[in-house]
């Protein structure tokens, strides 16, 4: 036997399972459809059903309700008496699956599979129904339109009918306790990270307003520095050239103002970190010739070189000399260089500076997703200077980080941002900042620029 | 991997990582979309700003094993921007496998060689070794103009160990493929690493088909998942 289930609610569930979990279980199934199995055996005024009473019927449903009576031929609805059947017993074994439920649920559609008359009992059946018809013609139709089973077919279609609804409830059971316990442990994840989220949207908030308070802040502090530094700086410089002032005073008041400039470059490289931490930095690249550049920078530490007694070498091994950079910020990393390599190079050493072009393969420059080489224009600045440890090669990008600690790095002077602002403006600008470094023989930066 | 004996749960975290806007989430809308509902979860997109992924998008699917074990594949996404990248460290922490969805336009390369740099040092930072932990890479958005040929897609294949998988994610092309891969080269990995078929009693096949028989493949190319703008 085979009909279609399209699904079921209602049936007398509640011997199987108790009524709170029924309901559970119906409301998790959602938009189910309801079997409504009518089996009526016409001769012996006696039927199976489902039953339609009031208290489980939703007053929406009361059309549905109505139709399915009139499918059924008059008569499950029990207040329609004066049809003259009256309510027995179900067939034994299919009496607990029809027992109703004390619960309002929808009804969408229904499969009917009766009534039916049973061929031993036709003429009583014909009796019972010329009952509701006059005419003959109608009572034959209304004979022939009944399904016509035997009453030992209609015992097996019973059967048949409870091992299946059985077997699809257990099933539906089955699954809805798996879901139930899938949901409900999700349930307890959703709840606790959805807590954690809230709280991270907390603290993201709080971390933002105090990351912009923090920036107001250098911002206003740097600036409420630099004004009265600027006065120092200006009158100690006036002080200088003052004519009737004693050459010791002189002196105290170039002392003030060289350590008034010391302070004020402090003072715009901790706000250029500050807008590198930010990731507001801007750059205006702009076709420029490098090899003049870099010469430039170098002229300009003519004297420095000079008191060191520094060899320096220049050696521009670019065909073309123009490529496009930021001036400002590729003359403050390549100054920025130059003036550590003459901090850390002792008297008489040397400082070499290379300018040329290099193709970096995919994997030479952790391109994982690349197939071709890239240009760079690279400027590699080489001293002969104390070097660095190794294990502490990697620490030079730190802010505030300086390598050399056998040698008084006050004497030096800095705050060890230098590196740091020079790998952030070569990064800003799509290039790098590398070094490689032996103590004792010295240091190599190369700092790379897309050509 | 995690196992819990008292209801025999096996839960596996897969995290898909990639540049911003590169198609995470959409995968994982796709996913959500092509698997029917008994073999999956709810799929949580956590509050966004500007219709980014701020924390993580999750969507579980899981099925039961015939040796009795449930088990849960956790599919997690990270937020792509630069700036969340504590976030991104977080998500990764005891990733069973990752997916990396990389753009497959021309001048986006660079987005995903810093996200691919990025993974690299968040699983050192995590204790989890790039070399052993299975990694698929997807490139997505094959349907757009000026972006990566095959040949190259190809090139780029023969420069790594990783698999790689070509997606438009919106559609639900290529989707089912990458995750699939990834799933059997984990399998492989927690046999190796946990002897996972000796222990919990599921062959790669039982592994994959349990998926694959909740996925709705009429849907491949179907899907029209509005993306992020």
């Amino acid at each position: 036997m085979s009909f279609d289930i399209y699904s079921i609610s209602e049936i007398g569930l509640n011997k199987l399972i108790d009524k709170d979990t029924l309901k559970e279980l119906f409301a998790s199934l959602g938009n189910i459809v309801r079997i409504e199995i009518s089996i009526l055996d016409l001769s012996k005024k006696k039927y199976s059903e489902v039953r339609l009473t009031g208290h489980n019927i939703c007053r929406a449903n009361e059309d549905a309700v109505r139709d399915i009576c009139e499918r059924t031929k008059k008569g499950v609805l029990e207040n329609l008496p004066s049809v003259g059947m009256k309510r027995i017993d179900c067939e034994v074994g299919f009496s607990y699956l029809l027992s109703p439920l004390d619960y309002e649920t929808e009804v969408v559609g229904y499969v009917i599979l009766g009534p039916y008359i049973s061929p031993e009992n036709r003429t009583k059946a014909e009796e019972f129904i010329r009952k509701f018809h006059k005419d003959e013609g109608d009572i034959e139709n209304c004979v022939n339109w009944y399904r016509h089973l035997s009453n030992v077919e209609a015992a097996q279609l019973m059967k048949d009918i409870k091992q299946l609804l059985t077997a699809f409830l257990y099933s539906s059971y089955k699954m809805y306790l798996t879901s139930k316990m899938h949901l409900e442990s999700e349930r307890e994840n959703y709840a606790e990270i959805e807590i954690l989220n809230n709280r991270l949207n907390e603290m993201l908030n709080e971390v933002e307003s105090v990351s912009k308070y923090k920036t107001a802040f250098i911002k206003t502090i740097t600036h409420e520095l630099r004004t009265p530094l600027t006065s120092i700086i200006g009158f100690s410089e006036m002080l200088m050239k003052e004519c009737y002032l004693n050459p010791e005073l002189k002196s105290y008041a170039s002392t003030i103002n060289q350590k008034g400039i010391e302070l004020l470059k402090i003072i715009n490289d901790i706000l250029v970190l500050s807008s590198i931490e930010s990731g507001t930095i801007v750059v205006k690249k702009e076709r420029r010739n490098i090899v003049e550049d870099v010469r430039d920078i170098i002229n300009s530490f003519y004297h420095e070189f000079e008191k060191k007694a520094l060899r320096i070498s220049y050696t521009p091994f670019v065909d073309n000399s123009f490529y496009e950079y930021d001036e400002e910020k590729f003359k403050a990393i390549v100054s920025r260089i130059i003036d550590n390599s003459i901090k850390f190079t002792s008297d008489g050493g040397s400082v070499a500076v290379f300018v040329s072009e290099k193709f970096i393969s995919p994997e030479m420059s952790g391109d994982r997703f690349g197939t071709t080489p890239k240009r760079f224009v690279s400027v590699t600045i080489e001293d002969t200077g104390c070097g660095i440890d190794e294990d502490k090669i990697h620490m030079v990008f730190e802010p505030f980080y300086q390598a050399v600690s056998n040698m008084d790095t006050r004497e030096k002077g800095g705050m060890g941002l230098g590196l740091k602002i020079a790998k952030g403006f070569a990064e800003a600008m799509g290039g790098e900042l590398k070094i490689e470094s032996r103590v004792g023989m010295g240091t190599k930066v190369t700092l790379l620029l897309p050509a | 991997m995690q196992f819990n004996i008292v209801q025999k749960e096996v839960t596996l975290k897969i995290v898909y990582y990639g540049p911003a806007l590169s198609g995470k989430t959409t995968n994982l809308q796709a996913i959500h979309q092509m698997i029917k509902p008994e073999g999956r979860g709810r799929l949580m997109t956590l509050d966004t700003r500007d219709d980014r992924t701020l924390f993580f998008d999750l969507l579980p699917v899981f099925f039961n094993t015939s040796s009795g074990i449930k088990v849960k594949l956790k599919l997690f996404t990270v937020p792509g921007q630069v700036i969340h990248n504590s976030t991104r460290k977080l998500v990764l922490a005891g990733a069973d496998a990752v997916a990396f969805v990389a753009d497959s336009q021309i001048h986006l390369n660079d987005a995903n060689n810093e996200s691919w740099n990025n993974l690299m040092e968040n699983m050192k930072a995590n204790g989890l070794n790039p070399n052993e932990i299975p990694i698929v890479i997807q490139f997505n958005k094959r349907d757009l103009p000026n972006i990566k040929s095959d040949a190259e897609i190809d090139m780029i294949a023969k420069k790594g160990k990783e698999p790689i998988f070509k997606a438009v994610a919106i559609r639900g092309f290529g989707v089912i493929e990458t995750l699939f891969g990834l799933l059997s080269l984990t399998h492989r990995y927690l046999c190796d690493r946990h002897n996972f078929e000796a222990k919990f009693k599921i062959s790669q096949t039982e592994f994959l088909e349990n998926i694959y028989k909740h996925i709705d493949l009429t849907l491949v190319g179907k899907l029209d998942i509005k993306p992020k703008v």
